[in-house]
């Protein structure tokens, strides 16, 4: 395995409100991070840290397997950062921006950079205050993407935008990227559109990960059971794993993390009359452990 | 990236920029006018109030755009130091500033007008002592530095603006209190400048490590953390420029004395000195061949003394809060005993409580008796008032009398006491109501019934050349006269007010004027000259020797018929001794480099000899040996 970042016990707190504690994390290279949770649960504070704009209290990060600290700054070269909201200075035009970013990159790729304005449909002479939300997504991946970055993180950049535009995006640029071999952390909380392209899971709750794995391994291990049965089921579903369990007189809905063999078996010897064992998707794994 | 970042600075300023340069060129037009009243109201506002104006919204510009458009998220992801971007930020900034700096200094430069009028362009009163020239730089810098500091902390332009321009504000305050404290322990003309230098780096520092190290994103953690840091630079600058101050003036700092102050009496030579910070009287002393302190301090700023009798009298800061450029008249015996105060502005029993005592205080020949001038303000009647004293130095029998002066007048210095026929010579200058020079004049005041007299108009004053005589009988001084514009060099009976004209030319070109102990002659100095006059035949003889081009070294010898004269010869320094005729009857070679004036003070067979910045020594004119005695 081939560590690209590696999170050890971080921790930040704003005031009062510990937003993170003990965070730990580990990315491989060439993968695609998917990282969910609800509002406020620390995920952008979490890349912040990861890009140097604020600091951690406590905790270790390493890029490539190099500690970087808050002041450092030439890991940032091969990083390339969306943020929730692709804020840039309103007064200049896109051409400005690409040319003042670029300054701060050596591997700048200009071509590139002109060839996506080219594929977005984007004047180079457009005042970035005039831009759409969904315009400016689009300069934020020039703007990233022209330094060539080897790991992109993105912060929920589709929030807001209409569909096709999300679809654009995920489906064109994204897949586009993984499949070069970018490493991508992708933060977001509209959890369904990250189905078809990650590759690890990590549900962010309680500042901490709450799960952290590879997604098609959860996908087939995560199930809904759905019984029923001629008596209560009340306090008699004793089997490990059970990530919710919703009790209704004789019916049972439970969802269990890692669905065996043995917990099979182990419910099959309840006097059930019925018992359905369905796969979940994306989003209904994100609800139950989020819940 | 520092020329994208210096471009992006100068793009977001480019309207404040834009106004400079629109009020530089009405400045310019203004010049080319005959307007000078409102060339100078102008520029001085543009001083006064647009430098530091602009400055402030410069500096306060610092992060605003990051703060407005919230890129400061951008920003920071880039790669880059934290303490590189500040850095740059700074300096791109910066500029904007210096350029403003830069095309007003050149058109100063090309502008002769706008030159003329800043040199005459006074500021308030409270400043003087402070504020020269090259101040209105240093502050709008300061103001910079400040507002560039805080503009980390908040997002509202406006708000750092205003709240940069307390901070300065409530800093001078504290300076001022500050200069207070150390003027009166120690004289150090630097200390505006090194206190805006500890200010400045104090916010530098302060910003740079909470920008460097805390998180921008908490905006009450990062104003505490900020305000704690600056806060600690500030009193560590303090605490270290006044160690700095008093250590190096303590230690290593200059010792010299100023000959253009210094008196001839009984045989010794007294003078004010500056003494690692201290400022006093001292004196050659014949008898132990040694340098004496006589007084324990003296001004700072005022540096005349008066002798007469037993007695010297001179000036010494008084404690009047808000105005630590006032002094006090102390006396103290010639020999340094029973030194005391005489006259005190900030006594509330004195009838002279918070007047300004003037330049020039004089004790009668006897050392019995003083005269001084004092100045005050009446605000109801907005009238400038000054008052003549007279009194005994113990104390008793003060008079005193209102004086009234036409015209804008500054400068009062009192030159003669005519004590028997109750008259006072002094001197003031005429300025315009724009503060432009007009004249020096000399007056004579009749204590008796008030009157005044002009008795020289356009006096030509030099530090060396405006001289009571040793009898305090006669007052030689140079004018230029109208309409003729001829300078004339004039010797004043102070008893009978008959003036005799000495020497007269285009321009007198005077340097030094020396008077023989009994009064009767006098020795002065043009570029390259030396000139003698003998008061009782009328007589005037040029000196054959040629002078040494800095023409102050040379004097009279206490038998007032020899006279000493630095010579140059075949690229040496020799001491010439001649009679008054002037036939050389001895020279001696001067063992020391002479660069730049050398004074000379003619003793009894000794000479004192002060080298420019340099050591005193005394020379045996019998034996010829040297001694360095400070």
């Amino acid at each position: 395995m081939k560590e690209i970042l590696a999170i050890k016990n971080l921790s930040k707190s704003f005031g009062k409100k510990m937003v993170l504690e003990n965070f730990n994390l580990i990315m491989e290279k060439g993968k695609v991070y998917g990282l969910l949770g609800i509002n406020g649960e620390g995920k952008t504070t979490l890349i912040r840290m990861i890009m140097g704009v604020i600091p951690p209290d406590d905790g270790e990060i390493f890029f490539k397997n190099k500690k970087i600290s808050f002041r450092d700054d030439s890991y940032k070269k091969e990083i390339g950062f969306i943020a929730e909201e692709s804020i840039f200075y309103s007064w200049m035009s896109i051409k400005e921006l690409l040319s003042f970013n670029a300054s701060f990159y050596p591997k700048w790729n200009t071509r590139k950079a002109n060839a996506y304005l080219e594929k977005f449909s984007l004047d180079p002479k457009t005042r970035i205050r005039h831009l759409s939300r969904g315009m400016k997504l689009k300069l934020g991946l020039i703007v990233t993407l022209a330094s060539e970055p080897e790991f992109l993180i993105l912060d929920d950049p589709t929030s807001g935008l209409d569909v096709p535009t999300r679809h654009d995006f995920l489906k064109e640029i994204i897949k586009e990227l993984s499949e070069a071999g970018t490493t991508i952390l992708f933060s977001t909380h509209i959890v369904h559109e990250i189905e078809g392209i990650i590759d690890n899971l990590g549900i962010l709750k309680f500042g901490n990960l709450i799960l952290d794995e590879d997604f098609h391994e959860l996908k087939n291990s995560v199930k809904r059971v759905l019984l029923t049965s001629d008596e209560s089921l009340e306090d008699k579903i004793t089997i490990d794993g059970v990530i919710t369990q919703k009790i209704n007189g004789t019916q049972c809905e439970i969802v269990v993390y890692p669905w065996t063999e043995e917990k099979k078996k182990k419910i099959e010897a309840l006097n059930l009359n019925n018992m359905e064992v369905k796969p979940m998707n994306l989003e209904e794994i994100f609800i139950s452990f989020a819940s | 990236m520092f020329l994208k970042i210096l471009l992006k600075e100068w793009r977001e300023n480019i309207l404040i920029f834009s106004l400079a340069v629109i009020l530089m060129l009405a400045l310019v037009v203004l010049n080319l006018t005959d307007l000078k009243e409102l060339t100078l109201n102008f520029s001085g506002m543009f001083l006064i109030f647009f430098l530091p104006f602009a400055a402030l919204l410069i500096g306060s510009s610092g992060f605003y755009s990051e703060f407005k458009d919230n890129a400061w998220v951008y920003l920071f992801s880039r790669p880059i130091k934290k303490e590189v971007l500040w850095v740059l930020k700074f300096i791109s900034l910066l500029s904007i500033l210096l350029v403003i700096f830069l095309m007003f200094f050149i058109a100063r430069q090309f502008l002769p007008g706008l030159n003329e009028v800043l040199d005459n362009f006074a500021f308030p009163q409270e400043f003087r002592g402070i504020l020269s020239f090259s101040m209105y730089f240093v502050i709008p810098l300061v103001a910079f530095v400040i507002s560039f500091s805080i503009s980390i902390l908040y997002d509202r332009q406006f708000v750092i603006f205003f709240i940069s321009g307390l901070i300065g504000t409530v800093l001078m305050v504290i300076y001022q209190q500050y200069l207070l404290f150390m003027e009166r322990v120690y004289y150090y003309p630097g200390s505006f400048k090194i206190f805006s230098l500890f200010i400045a780096l104090s916010f530098i520092l302060a910003s740079l490590i909470t920008f460097v190290k805390y998180d921008f994103s908490q905006m009450g953690k990062k104003i505490l953390t900020f305000s704690k840091f600056a806060v600690l630079f500030l009193v560590v600058s303090l605490v270290l420029s006044t160690i700095g101050i008093a250590k190096g003036e303590l230690f290593t700092g200059s010792k010299d004395f100023y000959p253009f102050s210094s008196l001839k009496y009984e045989g010794d030579v007294y003078t004010y000195a500056y003494q690692r910070g201290i400022s006093r009287i001292i004196k050659y002393d014949s008898e132990s061949d040694r340098m004496e302190k006589i007084s324990e301090k003296s001004s700072h700023t005022r540096s005349r003394f008066s002798i007469g009798g037993e007695n010297i009298i001179y000036l010494r800061e008084a404690r009047l809060p808000k105005k630590y450029w006032l002094n006090n008249i102390w006396i103290v015996n010639i020999d340094g005993s029973g030194e005391k105060p005489l006259v005190e502005i900030d006594n509330p029993d004195s009838p002279v409580y918070n007047h300004e005592i003037l330049d020039g205080n004089l004790l009668s020949s006897d050392g019995k008796e003083v005269i001084f001038l004092t100045y005050l303000f009446d605000k109801d009647a907005r009238k400038k008032i000054i008052t003549v004293w007279w009194m005994n130095v113990n104390g008793s029998g003060i008079k005193k009398k209102k004086l009234e002066f036409p015209g804008n007048y500054w400068g009062f210095q009192l030159l003669a006491w005519s004590e028997p026929e109750n008259h006072l010579i002094l001197m003031y200058e005429v300025k315009s109501q724009t503060f432009k020079p007009i004249a020096k004049r000399v007056v004579l005041v009749n204590l008796e019934n008030e009157s005044q007299r002009t008795l020289f108009e356009n006096v030509i004053e030099g530090i060396y050349t405006l001289r009571t005589s040793p009898t305090y009988d006669h007052l030689a001084l140079a004018s230029r006269g109208e309409p003729d514009g001829k300078e004339r060099l004039f010797i004043l009976n102070l008893k009978t007010l008959e003036k005799k004209t000495v020497f007269e030319a285009d321009l007198l070109k005077l340097w030094a004027v020396k008077w023989s102990q009994d009064g009767r002659k006098i020795l002065f100095s043009r570029t390259n000259e030396l000139w003698a006059y003998f008061l009782d035949e009328n007589r005037l003889q040029k000196v054959s020797q040629r002078n040494y081009g800095h023409e102050v070294g040379f004097d009279w010898l206490a038998d007032n018929k020899r006279f000493v004269l630095i010579v140059p010869v075949d690229g040496e320094y020799h001491l010439s001794v001649l009679s008054e005729d002037s036939k050389e009857e001895k020279r001696i070679k001067i063992p020391y480099p002479v660069e730049g004036p050398v004074f000379a003070w003619g003793l009894n067979n000794n000479v004192l000899l002060k080298f420019r910045m340099g050591p005193l020594f005394r020379l045996d004119l019998e034996t010829e040996k040297w001694k360095k005695v400070y």
